[in-house]
């Protein structure tokens, strides 16, 4: 929605239906999601570095996706995304130890940010969303 | 516009911090005998350009680390990592190949933590390019 002024864009938002936008939320919280998740050779296993993608080496990290604070699965967000109400709020976040020093990196190792690169592309998957619903 | 105007734009800003220290890129390994405090720059490209207004816009972030001993008090990379973040508050436009950068949120330190016996904070600066 490059351009339009905020409201513009809001009523744009205006003409959709509450069942559109919920679509639009829970696919693009979706889309996010998915982007943190889409895994990569880790470079133990002889990957290499692939930036906004999480590394799997022994699949811990992948493994530890918590949503809203519950156990921690690859695929925790589904059941959880699909009962997405507008006006809720939902939490997303790795449990494994060494989640944070793979976003950003450490000594001699530059950070993946799965989590940086996929949260910033939040607006783009709901204009992208958007767009399917005013077809 | 490419990658290299972005780092070059940023790059440069970066280096009019008072009194900076060392500054390594992506591209560039540590030495094992570089004193602390040092700076590690990673440029972070974002959405496709490809896929935004037919490749002229470029989104992104730049992190940049603040390295320093562990066992201090975290004054030093507290204060570095304010100065820096300080550098590329919202809305600061540069010039960038031949076109613009602006900076598109407010810049904050983000959290420190310990790496042996290292102590890193970092800042991650949001930037659009066109």
């Amino acid at each position: 929605m490059a351009g339009k002024s905020f409201t513009a864009q809001l009523e744009d938002f205006e003409r959709l239906t509450v069942q559109n936008l919920k679509y639009i939320a829970s696919e693009a919280i979706q889309d996010v999601v998915e982007g943190m998740q889409t895994p990569a050779r880790g470079i133990s296993k002889g990957g290499s570095l692939q930036v906004g993608k999480i590394p799997v080496a022994e699949a811990e990290l992948i493994n530890s996706l918590s949503t809203d604070g519950g156990t921690p699965s690859a695929d925790s967000y589904s059941v959880a995304i699909s009962g997405f109400e507008i006006g809720d709020v939902m939490t997303f976040s790795y449990t494994a130890p060494h989640a944070f020093v793979k976003e950003v990196g450490k000594g001699g190792m530059a950070g993946w940010h799965f989590m940086g690169v996929n949260a910033r592309k939040f607006p783009a998957f709901v204009e992208a969303r958007a767009k399917e619903v005013r077809r | 516009m490419n990658e290299n105007d972005i780092a070059q734009a940023l790059g440069q800003r970066l280096q009019t911090l008072t009194d900076a220290p060392a500054i390594y890129w992506d591209n560039q390994n540590v030495p094992e005998t570089q004193a602390r405090p040092y700076l590690v720059v990673q440029m972070v490209p974002g959405q496709s350009p490809a896929r935004i207004s037919g490749g002229r816009v470029h989104t992104g972030f730049m992190q940049v680390t603040v390295v320093s001993d562990v066992g201090q008090f975290a004054t030093y990379a507290n204060e570095t990592a304010a100065n820096i973040a300080a550098l590329f508050p919202y809305e600061l436009t540069l010039p960038c190949g031949a076109g613009k950068l602006t900076i598109t949120s407010d810049t904050q330190p983000g959290p420190g933590f310990r790496d042996g016996s290292d102590w890193r904070k970092i800042v991650q600066a949001d930037y659009v390019a066109l």
